[in-house]
């Protein structure tokens, strides 16, 4: 009895003495992203450490830890089970789910009080896809769109001196650079409608067509706009069958072959195998890089005539676990990640050609002080001046262009998921356009009635 | 006598008791050596398993407590296009799949068991896929079956045939499934190998004898002899075959529209039925659901192995000499 008073007694010492070295222990906060962990220079798993090594410096109380290569089905599973990680990198689409799930932190309070952060800085349109319900659940991370590559001697060499300015140009533009070899096989196509996949959200964006009504519950894919780009891809299809024999399987099998090629020194573009593609303005940045020696250029992905010039809007987000034990803490790093100045240091990419992030200050620092220093550190001044012209062009358009997202409504993910297996039987099983957005319809009006999307804002 | 009796009586009760002791020693130290599996099994099977029925009949989705909602999961699965289609592609696996499947595994090991020169090292060349992970053969499947540059049409051409689209043509995506699998059925050989070196030599000799010739050999003696592996196999091929999932979850990421994992390929053509419960899991969190998916398909595998067991029950030899 008496040996365990004093075993208790030593214990509450040996505690007592721990306590106060416990409370002085900073907190300890994960990110994880979705990035592989590569230490090449200006990778962004690379910033994101830097980052991390200045933020522990100058916040003494906090620890930050990154850790990068982390699925969202990883991060799903882990913060279904517990607290870790603090923050995370995510998907826009994923938040809305995520959020009614109770996994996400409603961030609109730090949102409101923190004036350093000033949300009014980030672009309208990515706010609006970090909105659901009322609440920013999200904090937009990059700001991406789709643009137009193409190879400006093949263009030129069928007569057009300058991009196509609507889908009706462009389809013309793609009858003109597509050929054949001698034993009728592909030698070039203009464009491949499902290159890099079938981005249905991308063509329903330049025809300019709605998924839901403004009443937030009326799904309309199956509305003329959205019968219309599904049309204008068969027209594609059709001409390659039509004047070349190609049916659409073997366009799709030609496909195969060079989707694996993209953003690398292969990629279609440079070899020439298509005449142009799209793809999200990130590829800008490998293309001057393997491409030094190619005529490429890229312009905004054209709209059908007489539409409004929109594009599509898509961005990656960063989000704070429900479960967080720290989220005044894990704020204060989201904000310090997320804010201003670490953007800004961001905003040079992973091979000095720019990276485009979702504040307006950034890509205004991008466009008329950044583009200029990087084209600059070149060691070709051709590429350089490439380099320069491309960023200021996709800062330029991203400043100023109509960009819009898919709904961040509840069913978001079903409803992608429904539009892109329906788009396909078009193609693949030789359903009608108006068959298969019906099916769209069906499948998705249900639940859009049982839970309306409300709008940014609204 | 009584006195004799009484002794042995005494001698008796401390064996009696010392052999009760020792068993139940070995009963627990058995335990104590089992237990790493019966924990693992525990927690790792049969409470997920029971956890999947209880969640079946909730709204659960990964994050919130779950509530009780009763027969709802089932009934919005009745009728649901994607599990009709799910179901119809995972049918088409265990139907045409699997005894495609098992029949080339057999004529493998019927060719591995002859004593042909270098058959050693054909058996180990075509066990060596088997080891290769399913993940990584699902994607050097790609280029093999590629139409354009893939070694198989390339060889279909060089005979004057065109080869199909293999990945695109929704009509062909699943019988690509099947080649590959095909192309990793060593470890099916290799335990028919062993079912075929089990018949005993004298049974052919007999029948050699009596004039029998290999083909009624192989029918009359091999095939039975070898029944309850054929049997075996043909069980846990069903259960797998139902849980299709890895190579089609790779090929969806580079075939259809879509380019996702879940997308299901052309015309959904490779959206197997544990694809669409993945997609609802973990794409759209509809988690009490998924469990309701998984239990429906556990009854199924469990009504179809049942059946198939009683049917093959009667056809399967058990007695050897």
């Amino acid at each position: 009895m008496k040996k365990l008073l004093v075993l208790l007694l030593a214990l509450v010492m040996v505690l007592s003495l721990a306590a106060p070295a416990l409370a002085d222990e900073p907190v300890e906060i994960t990110i994880w992203h979705l990035f592989g962990e590569a230490d090449t220079p200006g990778h962004p798993h690379v910033f994101y450490t830097e980052w991390a090594e200045k933020f522990n410096a100058e916040h003494p109380g906090i620890h930050v830890t990154v850790l990068g290569g982390k699925s969202a089905t990883d991060i799903q599973t882990a913060i279904a089970g517990g607290t870790t990680p603090d923050i995370f990198m995510n998907y826009w689409n994923n938040a809305p789910q995520w959020a009614d799930a109770g996994a996400l932190l409603d961030l609109t309070p730090y949102y409101e009080s923190d004036t350093e952060f000033d949300y009014e800085d980030i672009m309208p349109g990515a706010l609006a896809i970090s909105w659901y319900k009322g609440s920013f659940y999200s904090v937009p991370n990059t700001y991406s769109t789709t643009f137009m590559f193409y190879r400006e001697d093949i263009l030129a060499d069928a007569g057009w001196d300058h991009f196509p300015a609507d889908t009706d140009e462009l389809l013309q533009c793609i009858k003109d650079t597509t050929e054949a070899n001698e034993d009728g096989t592909i030698k070039r196509l203009g464009l491949l409608p499902n290159m890099p996949w079938l981005d249905t959200e991308m063509w329903s964006a330049a025809f300019n067509s709605e998924w839901l009504a403004e009443d937030g519950e009326t799904v309309t894919a199956a509305s003329e706009s959205n019968i219309a780009w599904l049309e204008y891809i068969q027209s594609i299809y059709a001409f390659y069958e039509e004047e070349f024999g190609w049916d659409a399987l073997t366009i799709n099998d030609f496909g195969d072959t060079v989707r694996g090629n993209r953003a690398t020194p292969n990629d279609p573009v440079l070899t020439g195998e298509v005449a142009m593609r799209w793809n999200s303005e990130n590829l800008q940045a490998n293309l001057a890089e393997n491409g030094a020696d190619v005529n490429w250029k890229m312009a905004w992905f054209p709209n059908a005539p007489g539409t409004e010039a929109t594009a599509l809007l898509t961005s990656n987000v960063w989000e704070i676990n429900a479960k967080t034990e720290h989220p005044d803490e894990a704020w204060e790093a989201l904000a310090s990640l997320t804010g201003k100045e670490n953007q800004q240091v961001m905003a040079a990419g992973e091979y000095g050609n720019g990276q485009f992030y979702a504040r307006r200050s950034t890509l205004e620092y991008l466009r008329d002080t950044l583009a200029d220093e990087l084209g600059a550190a070149k060691e070709d001044p051709a590429v350089g001046a490439k380099v320069t012209e491309n960023i200021k062009v996709i800062s330029d358009a991203m400043l100023n262009g109509n960009l819009r997202a898919f709904p961040c409504c509840s069913f978001v993910n079903e409803y992608l998921n429904s539009i892109s297996a329906n788009a396909d039987m078009v193609f693949s099983a030789g359903m009608s356009p108006e068959e298969a957005m019906q099916m769209v319809v069906d499948e998705i009006q249900p639940l859009a009635s049982a839970d309306p999307f409300v709008g940014y804002g609204k | 006598m009584s006195t004799m009796t009484a002794v042995k009586r005494t001698d008796e009760a401390p064996a009696a008791l010392g052999a009760s002791r020792r068993k139940r020693k070995f009963f627990w130290l058995g335990l104590l050596f089992a237990s790493p599996w019966i924990i693992g099994f525990l927690a790792f099977q049969l409470y997920p398993i029971c956890s999947a029925f209880y969640y079946s009949l909730t709204d659960y989705n990964m994050f919130k407590e779950p509530n009780f909602i009763g027969l709802k999961n089932y009934r919005d699965l009745v009728g649901n296009r994607y599990v009709r289609l799910g179901l119809s592609n995972t049918m088409f696996m265990v139907i045409v799949g699997l005894p495609v499947l098992i029949s080339f595994a057999m004529i493998m090991a019927l060719i591995m068991n002859t004593r042909a020169k270098g058959m050693p090292l054909f058996r180990t060349i075509f066990y060596l896929p088997n080891i290769v992970p399913v993940m990584a053969s699902a994607l050097l499947f790609l280029w093999v079956m590629n139409s354009r540059y893939g070694i198989v049409n390339s060889a279909l051409a060089s005979i004057g045939i065109r080869g199909p689209s293999w990945l695109n043509d929704p009509t062909w995506t699943k019988p690509t499934l099947i080649i590959m699998d095909c192309w990793r059925c060593g470890s099916m050989a290799v335990i028919f190998l062993a079912a075929l070196k089990s018949v005993p030599n004298n049974l052919y000799e007999a029948a050699r004898i009596d004039g029998a010739n290999r083909w009624t050999c192989f029918w009359r003696i091999t095939i039975p002899m070898i029944s309850p592996t054929i049997q075996f196999q043909f069980i846990m091929g069903i259960i797998s075959m139902f849980q299709y999932f890895s190579q089609a979850f790779v090929f969806n990421m580079f075939t259809g529209a879509a380019g996702q994992a879940t997308g299901g390929g052309p015309a959904n053509s490779l959206l197997f039925y544990s694809i669409n419960l993945y997609r609802e899991a973990f794409d759209y969190l509809h988690m009490g659901y998924a469990s309701a998916l998984a239990v429906i398909l556990f009854i199924i595998v469990m009504i179809v192995t049942f059946i198939s067991l009683r049917i093959s029950d009667k056809m399967v030899t058990y007695d050897v000499e």
